[in-house]
């Protein structure tokens, strides 16, 4: 298996400008990802999940979302530089992405097989024949648990559940590098969500694509994540493998409040642990450290002053409390 | 045992629709003690929201009774019900669409006092309105403000408010942190749960997540296409989950540990059928891994299992005890 | 909003510049159909009569028919609408397929109808046009209180135990006002134009009163003489349905509180 790095995006700064005011969308977001990794980007509403995901396929909303700093380099590409052409050769070729809601991704008034031909017709570089393209969308179908034999149904035929797999399908039909979830288990029953998560665990075994699972659930990531990295205010406070934030031997604060939000199933516990108040505007962030008004363990310098990335292996933490020891890396 | 404070005795509601009748509730029998939280539990379409509004005689019921303190409030008159209303009531999912856009926080909070035909001087009503968002947690500065200007975390303070102004027994709460981030979710809950132990409500709590309702609840009852598959205790549940369906519930749910990785979720195929004319037997028999001819050969029976705890499911005999 | 308030000023203070007989009913066939001078900035009619005067005067009659009709339709038809709506059932039903006979036949046909049984005349007119608008308004109530029935704040009430009035009146009237106030406001200079052409058959205002659409249709006759006789009331028509269209998008925004910021 060939794991060189695929994607790596560097102090990458995204704001959305409208007439009143400037929404700090992404502030200095730095990730990498190898081939064949899943990464969990977890976070709020808000935190810029899907921002980030939107600045790697250039889909920003036109005239109102711009990237004003840092680098995205996908696969030898610089894609900030990328002209509009060379991003239509890359998206749903190179890199495919998953949408929350499978009822509004499909076209209603086309069969499902027709929508997964659609994108392989569109970046036909093999140069495949109408019948291949045929026979690689049953694969697809067949692939993802669905009958070939359904292809020509249109979407009002199919539940939730299934409609999701059609999707996943159609991002998987160019056998994409990079794949982005954006929540694509949120709309969905949690027994239905079970069997996505799992066929998609399977389907990234298989493929060896890399996957970015962009969810609010912590219990997702920890299922089939290989990376973490956490969200909070247009940054990333903390990332790691699994083993360095799941262990939670040593996290960001935030980190924390996030776990002691979940009720745990497997330990009763009386009261929950929340983080208080609300998410920072995003258009008048505070100084210092974008979470010291609500974080529990603040300090006089998190006021003031930006923390720097606290850095053990391959866990970063960007908290004044653990770059105070002494430990620091820069 | 004590007299519940609210119970079900073979509650039906049927919805005639073109292709047959639909049975979102059927035959749901629960009872729920003062002071204690039901947990109702089951995905989309099961009929949970609509056992909430049935009993709360939202919707009206196809038959059945529905016992508060003992009395039916199905045969109460409207004037009965009027007051009846004070007793019980109801926090919806959505904090966009559950409050009135066009209103201040000051008149969604007073409506129900107002609707209930007390009379309050504008002096005494502010007061009793800046309690009930003192109670809440929503601070007062906020009185006339509009909903769009606040989060959804407070607005689904005020639907609480809301709820609570009346000095409810009863309160179903339909959902009301499940389109809440995780860490506006925690502080609902916990409000929830402490306005519980100060008043001492009674709460319906109807949600898809097995965390929550772990979390939250005394009993649990769960639900498949209108039925309640099993019930009982909520230590027992999720100790020793009996019917398939709720084992499948259980293990669904992504756990947020390391530990659970390696764990395999027990995966049920297939996705709910409709609810529209039910064939006879057990609901879940077409997805269930230990489905046998005799489970769908007539209407099977909650059996109780062990004490207070109940399944419907053939895998459970009753000669055991 | 601007060009309107000077349309309310002119009808409001017309009567205080021109006297009503002398100058606006009194003929003076020694002035007849000059061009604008100082004396009078748009000409005399057929009678010599000042044009100006009488188009002033007419904003008056035009305005008023036009906000007494809409008024009155929505006030009926929209509780029609409002009551079928809500309820639902037989009662949607019976209600609804009277509007559609009504609605079936054309308005204006309608109105031709109803003056033609009840004769001529403002307050005729006024009932015409009335039953003609309140099908549509019936219609209108209907379907912007259908998706919100049932919103979940609706049920919020009915749990709290309001009462039906207050829901219909406290909850969903309010929130279907946007709609209703922008179609209110095109709905006046829709009316004002029927009114119009009502009077320019003949059916509408009798002469010698001044009415947009009388003044048209006596001004025709002389289109090639002297067509500032058509060109200003049919400009003064324009102007009101103009103005009344801007003012309907401006009084969405403000009276919705999550537009104001």
């Amino acid at each position: 298996m060939d794991n060189h790095m695929l994607l790596e995006l560097k102090d990458l700064e995204v704001v959305y400008q409208t007439d009143f005011e400037n929404v700090y969308a992404l502030n200095k977001v730095t990730l990498s990802l190898n081939a064949g990794e899943t990464l969990g980007l977890v976070g709020e509403t808000g935190a810029g999940k899907t921002t980030t995901a939107l600045s790697i396929l250039k889909l920003l909303p036109k005239n109102i979302g711009k990237i004003t700093g840092g680098s995205i380099m996908f696969d030898g590409v610089d894609i900030v530089k990328a002209t509009e052409g060379e991003m239509r050769k890359i998206r749903g070729n190179k890199i495919s992405m998953i949408f929350q809601d499978p009822m509004t991704s499909l076209n209603p008034v086309i069969p499902v097989g027709e929508q997964i031909a659609e994108s392989l017709e569109l970046h036909n570089t093999q140069g495949r024949t109408a019948a291949e393209i045929e026979q690689r969308v049953d694969q697809m179908l067949e692939l993802v648990g669905i009958s070939p034999n359904r292809k020509t149904d249109f979407p009002h035929q199919f539940s939730g559940g299934m409609k999701q797999r059609v999707v996943i399908a159609i991002a998987l039909a160019c056998d994409p590098a990079l794949l982005i979830a954006d929540e694509p288990t949120t709309a969905l029953d949690v027994t239905i969500q079970a069997q996505v998560l799992a066929m998609m665990g399977e389907l990234k075994e298989k493929l060896n694509t890399s996957l970015i699972l962009i969810t609010h659930d912590l219990g997702i990531v920890a299922q089939i994540c290989d990376k973490v990295a956490v969200m909070y205010a247009g940054e990333i406070i903390e990332s790691g493998t699994m083993e360095d934030v799941f262990s939670r031997i040593e996290n960001h604060p935030y980190t924390v409040g996030l776990f002691g939000s979940i009720p745990n199933l497997e330990v009763s516990t009386l009261r929950l642990a929340p983080i208080n108040g609300l998410m920072p505007d995003p258009t008048d962030l505070p100084k210092g450290c974008k979470f010291h008004p609500r974080c529990p363990k603040c300090m006089d310098i998190c006021k003031t002053e930006s923390p720097r990335v606290y850095e053990t292996g391959t866990h970063q933490i960007m908290c004044h409390l653990f770059t105070q020891e002494g430990n620091v890396i820069q | 045992m004590n007299q519940p404070l609210l119970q079900t005795v073979g509650l039906k509601k049927y919805y005639k629709v073109k292709a047959g009748e639909l049975h979102a509730v059927d035959n749901i029998n629960l009872s729920i003690q003062e002071s204690q939280t039901l947990g109702v539990v089951g995905e989309s379409g099961c009929g949970k929201t609509t056992l909430g509004r049935t009993i709360l005689r939202l919707v009206p019921a196809t038959s059945g009774q529905i016992l508060f303190r003992g009395e039916n409030i199905l045969e109460y008159s409207g004037k009965q019900m009027h007051e009846m209303r004070r007793n019980m009531q109801i926090v919806f999912q959505d904090p966009y669409s559950s409050i009135n856009p066009r209103m201040t926080v000051y008149n969604i909070i007073a409506e129900p006092i107002r609707s209930s035909g007390t009379r309050l001087e504008k002096q005494n009503m502010d007061k009793r309105v800046r309690k009930l968002m003192d109670t809440v947690g929503l601070a007062s500065r906020l009185i006339k403000a509009y909903p769009h200007e606040l989060d959804g975390g407070r607005r689904q303070r005020i639907g609480v408010a809301r709820a609570l102004a009346l000095n409810p027994k009863f309160i179903v709460c339909d959902e009301p942190v499940s389109s809440l981030d995780v860490s506006i979710q925690a502080q609902i809950l916990n409000l929830l749960m402490d306005l519980q132990d100060e008043y001492g409500l009674t709460y319906m709590f109807i949600t898809h997540d097995l965390s929550v309702v772990k979390h939250i609840s005394d009993n649990i009852a769960v639900m498949y296409l209108g039925e309640c598959v099993e019930h009982g205790p909520k230590d027992q549940i999720f100790a020793n989950p009996l019917h398939p369906y709720s084992q499948a519930l259980l293990s669904a749910i992504p756990v947020p540990s390391l530990a659970a990785r390696s764990r395999k979720p027990y995966l049920i195929k297939g996705e709910v059928s409709s609810p529209i004319n039910p064939k006879p037997g057990c609901r879940f028999a077409p997805r269930c891994p230990h489905v046998k001819p005799i489970c769908t050969q007539g209407e099977l029976e909650l059996k109780e299992v062990t004490p207070n705890h109940f399944v419907r499911c053939t895998l459970y005999g009753s000669e055991k005890p | 909003m601007v060009i309107f308030i000077l349309l309310v000023i002119i009808a409001l203070i017309s009567p205080m510049i021109y006297d009503y007989n002398t100058d606006i009913v009194t003929q003076n066939l020694r002035n007849r159909l000059q061009p604008p001078t100082s004396e009078h900035p748009l000409g005399t009619d057929a009678f010599g009569r000042d044009v100006f005067a009488r188009i002033a005067y007419g904003a008056r009659v035009s305005l008023l028919i036009g906000f007494i009709v809409v008024g009155a339709s929505l006030v009926i038809g929209g509780f029609i609408g409002a009551i079928a709506g809500y309820f639902g059932g037989i009662l949607d039903n019976v209600l609804m397929r009277i509007m559609d006979v009504f609605l079936a036949i054309p308005q204006i046909l309608l109105a031709i109808a109803v003056v033609a049984a009840l004769g001529p005349g403002i307050t005729n007119l006024i009932i015409a046009l009335t039953i003609s608008m309140i099908p549509a308004y019936a219609r209108l109530l209907r379907s912007l209180i259908l998706p919100l029935k049932d919103a979940e704040y609706v049920e919020a009430a009915k749990a709290s135990g309001t009462n039906t009035w207050k829901i219909i009146f406290g909850h969903l009237l309010p929130n279907a006002m946007g709609p209703l106030i922008v179609n209110s406001t095109l709905a006046v200079g829709k009316t004002i134009v029927s009114a119009a052409g009502m009077s320019f058959l003949g059916l509408g205002i009798s002469p010698p009163n001044p009415e947009w659409g009388a003044m048209l249709s006596e001004g025709k006759e002389y289109i090639r003489y002297a067509p500032n006789l058509v060109l200003y009331p049919g400009m003064a028509i324009m102007l009101a349905v103009l103005s009344l269209n801007l003012l309907g998008d401006g009084l969405n925004d403000a009276l919705d509180p999550r537009l104001k910021q």
